[in-house]
């Protein structure tokens, strides 16, 4: 199996579900948040920069790897794909897979972990387990994934390594792209035999204190590090799960790869997770009512304060159009009230390009995306800044287009109305707007907690709004039905991590 | 103690064409509203600036000070005032000076460099008439710009007299604050202020008038050790004069002001005149050439290159529609550029064509044919703005509300961005680029209209500044712009003009 220039197919998808939008991931949903490209183009730049199959090519050019590209799709957030998008991407990987079978001496699959159709679940699972009925069980299979997979059992037993993310915000594409492929081609050689020993976790937790730089992650992420200082453990990875996806297995998981000692990697799998499951009250939210928090904001003495709208994370798959904090802002607006907010809306856009710069207008806003949480509001104000929609954002560092915007003033309250939802990773959406988001008293983020470490840069105060939405962190508000149970928080009296395991030590 | 708080800011650029009309007191784009301001309203526009009135506020939280607002008249730079003009908002102060009164005393927020058909020193009219109202018994204190064209006129028509003493202008708030302290210590009899002017015949290049830079830092610091030594000096204030305005006053003075002996005055004026008469060449410096200034390269830095167009210096009145750097910038192939335009036609096409359209555009060179002939640009409409800012951190004369008018962002066919404004607004601040979604660090060159004015805020991003010699009518080189009616023999235009403080 050892050759001097090995072959790699190289294949992938990424798409985070999120059960609580309404609708239907169709093709054309999914062009509007990424590409799908074929051959050599899954490693140009129309993919994203600097992401995990750049550092794939470039780690398998140096090794002398021959990468044999077959189909990657990037989709961004939202509700289930389409039966009919999977089943493109199935076949043509499949059918790869089977035209290079004589060849091949290994697969790397760039995946995400949370992709689910209207009859698939778990998608990554599927396709890796097809994958290696194909290539049966002597040709490594190594996947890459983002730290919010659903790990599954059937992950587990499909792959030889299950690599994800160490940071979030998800810094490490490129890296984690690159010690996936070291480690496969050291699996070509004969150097090692990676084994994946998996611990599935009963609990979730919503994605506010998936924050690998603040709060309980710091450690879980540190105890994770110092488990691969032990010899025969090649990765540690913790799966904290996409929390707002309706599917069974749902939770969090442990995966450490270890070079061919099961007993040892399941060892360190159930520490981690242990340890883990005893910090979980730390990963609950502290929620501050609107008005609290608009008060609080409005007496801050520094600025600006940073509200994160979580419940309607545009990257978590909510679609921006929550306007309950404008709506809150508007009930009773102050004479020196300064807001920045965004706002998903593109008929409201169309409206202000009509009525033009300047122009009084009187808009619906919001609301109509997804009507299960809010419904449209009347807005009051000026035009006072008209914009494509194309920007650079800095997380990660990608060229994005949100159609166009139109910022209307109602006083001192900035509304950034956007046709397509707009990341608020960062605050690049609000300085494309021509709004200094350091300049501003209140500062809405719709973002969970990914926008902490650009945010923190500049914020006097952080709070997180107990406002409803499909990516709330009140788990227990959302109907959840096809989750295993138990489960925590929504079984909170709950004292096992796993059945089994025994309950926390005194 | 009851102070009146009132005045007539503006900077007179008699070169230019464009009278400051009623309709440049209508709307103020470095005030961000009207330019006549009445009562409270003076307060409400200018309390939280960085502008001398915002000082008069101050001094008004001091104990036993109330200080009433009059009104306050402020436009951004233009031609000669019509006498009309002049009249209705002189007028109009001194009669809510009158029926507001009795005061204590006034202060005033002037520039110096004000000018009226009929009164060539219309800062000094003003004065005079304040004068007759409270009469001769009433102490005034004024604060004028660092670079007026201050007269013998103005500062005896009041009893203190303070400029401005930094250039980009940032102390204006501290010396309006300053004023009021000395007049409240004259109406109490702790001080009796005296007063001494000499005007040396020097016109001061505007590329000599930074004051972080010799030879005027050498000669404030001279200034300051002055008053630090000599009992009974109270101030010293260097005039740098505006040499824009083609008027009998036009130059340099020194004013110093004294407790009680008039001989202590005079000696400190005669002093620090001698100085700057002594370091007269260092006052007419060359700028750095269109065709050479439009090839520098950013090279390796952290920021752009920042070209600072001399001779369409906004700030000295002129109509901000240069195309000499912008023509030298196309010919050069440059891209990368960002470069704003005062041109209200072209902000018309990119209003109708819409946002992402792409529009053919003539550019500039429209206003007096003085500034360069319009530039054909290709480009794509990003963004339209309404114009409104607010300016944060250090702010040439403290300005903090601008109006550009309707606003345009082009991206042009060649990679660079213009800024097309529809009125006349200074390029003093980032935050105009802020409010359009455009960071300038990210450009090769930007290009600033002015010299001193846009320093504050393009100085922390530039790796290099650079004064680029355009014409205009605010050229550096004042032998361009033909006085008719300045002073004579005067340096640099008679380079052997003899002068010397004893001799005069």
């Amino acid at each position: 199996m050892t050759r001097s220039h090995p072959n790699v197919l190289v294949a992938g998808f990424s798409h985070e579900l999120n059960s609580f939008i309404p609708g239907v991931s169709t093709a054309e949903v999914l062009a509007v948040a990424g590409p799908t490209v074929v051959g050599a183009d899954l490693f140009g730049p129309s993919v994203g920069i600097d992401l995990e199959l750049h550092a794939v090519a470039a780690v398998a050019a140096e090794l002398g790897v021959t990468l044999l590209p077959s189909i990657y799709m990037w989709g961004g957030v939202g509700p289930v794909i389409e039966d009919s998008v999977y089943d493109r991407l199935r076949q043509r990987i499949l059918h790869d897979a089977q035209l290079e079978r004589e060849r091949l001496d290994g697969v790397l699959l760039c995946l995400h972990g949370a992709m689910a159709t209207q009859s698939v679940d778990d998608t990554e699972g599927d396709i890796l387990a097809a994958v290696r009925a194909i290539v049966g069980p002597d040709v490594p299979i190594v996947a890459t994934f983002d730290m919010h997979t659903h790990g599954t059992a059937r992950m587990a037993a499909s792959a030889d390594a299950l690599i994800g993310y160490r940071t979030c915000p998800h810094t490490d594409y490129y890296d984690t792209g690159a010690r996936a492929m070291r480690l496969l081609a050291r699996a070509m050689a004969g150097e090692v035999r990676p084994t994946v020993s998996m611990r599935k976790l009963r609990m979730t937790a919503s994605a506010e204190h998936h924050d690998t730089n603040h709060g309980p992650m710091v450690e879980v992420q540190g105890l994770a590090r110092e488990l691969e200082g032990t010899p025969g453990i090649l990765d540690v990875t913790v799966f904290a799960t996409q929390p707002w996806m309706d599917v069974p297995e749902l939770g969090w998981s442990v995966v450490v790869t270890t070079d061919g000692q099961p007993t040892l990697g399941q060892a360190a799998a159930d520490r981690l997770g242990r340890a883990i499951w005893a910090r979980r009250e730390a990963f609950r939210v502290p929620k501050v009512p609107l008005h609290a928090a608009i008060e609080r904001a409005r007496a801050s003495s520094g600025i600006p304060v940073v509200l994160s709208d979580s419940a309607d994370t545009t990257t978590g798959g909510g679609n921006g159009d929550g306007n309950l904090l404008l709506a809150a802002l508007l009930r009773d607006p102050r004479p020196d009230d300064s807001v920045a907010l965004a706002l998903t809306d593109a008929a409201a856009v169309d409206q202000c390009m009509a009525a033009g710069i300047g122009a009084e207008v009187t808009l619906q806003v919001g609301g109509s995306l997804t009507p299960d949480f809010f419904s449209p509001i009347t807005l009051t104000g000026r035009v006072i800044t008209l914009a494509d929609g194309h920007y650079d954002s800095e997380l990660p560092v990608k060229p994005r287009d949100v159609g166009g915007i139109a910022v209307v003033a109602h006083d001192g309250i900035q509304v950034v109305l956007t046709r397509e939802k707009a990341s608020q990773l960062d605050a690049s959406i609000y300085r494309r707007a021509g709004i200094w988001p350091e300049r501003v008293r209140i500062l809405q983020a719709k973002s969970a907690g990914g926008f902490r470490a650009a945010f923190d840069r500049f914020s006097a105060d952080t709070m997180y709004l107990d406002t409803p939405g499909p990516c709330d962190s009140d788990l227990t508000r959302l109907p959840f039905e096809r989750i295993d149970r138990p489960l925590w928080p929504f079984d909170a009296d709950l004292d096992e991590p796993w059945a089994g395991a025994g309950p926390d030590p005194a | 103690m009851r102070l009146a708080a009132m005045g007539i800011l503006h900077e007179t650029n008699t070169f230019s064409p464009n009278p400051t009309d009623d309709d440049a007191f209508k709307h103020s784009t470095i005030g961000g509203g009207p330019g006549v301001l009445l009562g409270e309203q003076v307060w409400e526009v200018y309390g939280h600036t960085g502008n001398t009135v915002a000082g008069f506020r101050d001094a008004a939280s001091l104990p036993g000070l109330e200080v009433v607002p009059i009104a306050f008249a402020s436009t951004h730079p233009g031609g000669t005032f019509p006498a009309a003009t002049f009249e209705r908002i002189a007028t109009g102060q001194l009669e809510r000076l009158a029926a507001a009164g009795p005061f204590d005393g006034v202060l005033l927020a002037q520039h110096g460099a004000m000018v009226a058909e009929g009164f060539p020193d219309a800062d000094a009219e003003f004065i005079r008439r304040v004068r007759g109202v409270v009469g001769s018994s009433v102490p005034i204190g004024n604060v004028m710009d660092t670079h007026g064209n201050v007269s013998p006129a103005q500062v005896h028509g009041a009893d203190l007299t303070l400029l401005w003493q930094t250039n980009p202008h940032v102390d204006c708030r501290d010396r309006g604050l300053a004023v009021a302290r000395l007049v409240a210590q004259a109406v109490r009899g702790e001080i009796q202020p005296v007063q001494a002017i000499v005007n040396p015949p020097l016109a001061a290049n505007i590329l000599a008038q930074n004051t972080a830079d010799e030879p005027m830092r050498g000669l404030l610091a001279q200034a300051r050790s002055l008053i630090e030594t000599t009992p009974g000096l109270l101030d010293i204030s260097i005039g740098e004069g505006f040499p824009y305005a083609d008027v009998p006053t036009m130059g340099m003075a020194v004013v110093a002001v004294a407790d009680g002996d008039p001989a202590i005055a005079q000696r400190a004026a005669e002093t620090i005149a001698g100085a700057i008469w002594e370091q007269r060449q260092a006052f007419d410096p060359r700028g750095v050439p269109v065709a050479e200034a439009v090839l520098l390269e950013r090279g390796d830095t952290h920021g752009p290159v920042v070209l600072l167009d001399v001779g369409d210096n906004m700030g000295a009145g002129t109509p901000g529609d240069s195309t000499f750097i912008l023509e030298g910038l196309l010919a050069a192939r440059r891209t990368g550029f960002l470069l704003t335009v005062h041109d209200p036609a072209a902000v018309v096409t990119c209003v109708a064509a819409g946002v992402s359209a792409q529009v053919t555009l003539s550019v500039g060179g429209k206003f007096d044919g003085l500034h360069g002939t319009p530039q054909i640009v290709t480009g794509r409409v990003r963004i339209l703005s309404d114009g409104h800012f607010q300016a944060y951190g250090i702010v040439h004369g403290g300005h903090k509300e601008f109006d550009g008018g309707i606003t345009a962002v082009v991206d042009t066919a060649g990679g660079s961005t213009l800024v097309l404004t529809s009125l006349p607004v200074m390029t003093m601040s980032l935050d105009q680029h802020y409010s359009l979604g455009i960071d300038p660090v990210r450009y090769d060159l930007v290009v600033a209209k002015g010299v001193m004015s846009p320093q504050p805020a393009y100085g922390p991003i530039a790796s290099r500044l650079v004064y680029v010699d355009t014409p205009g009518i605010s050229t550096a080189d004042p032998r361009r712009l033909g006085h008719q009616h300045r002073l004579r023999p005067m340096f640099p235009f008679e380079q052997d003009t003899q002068w010397s403080v004893t001799t005069r």
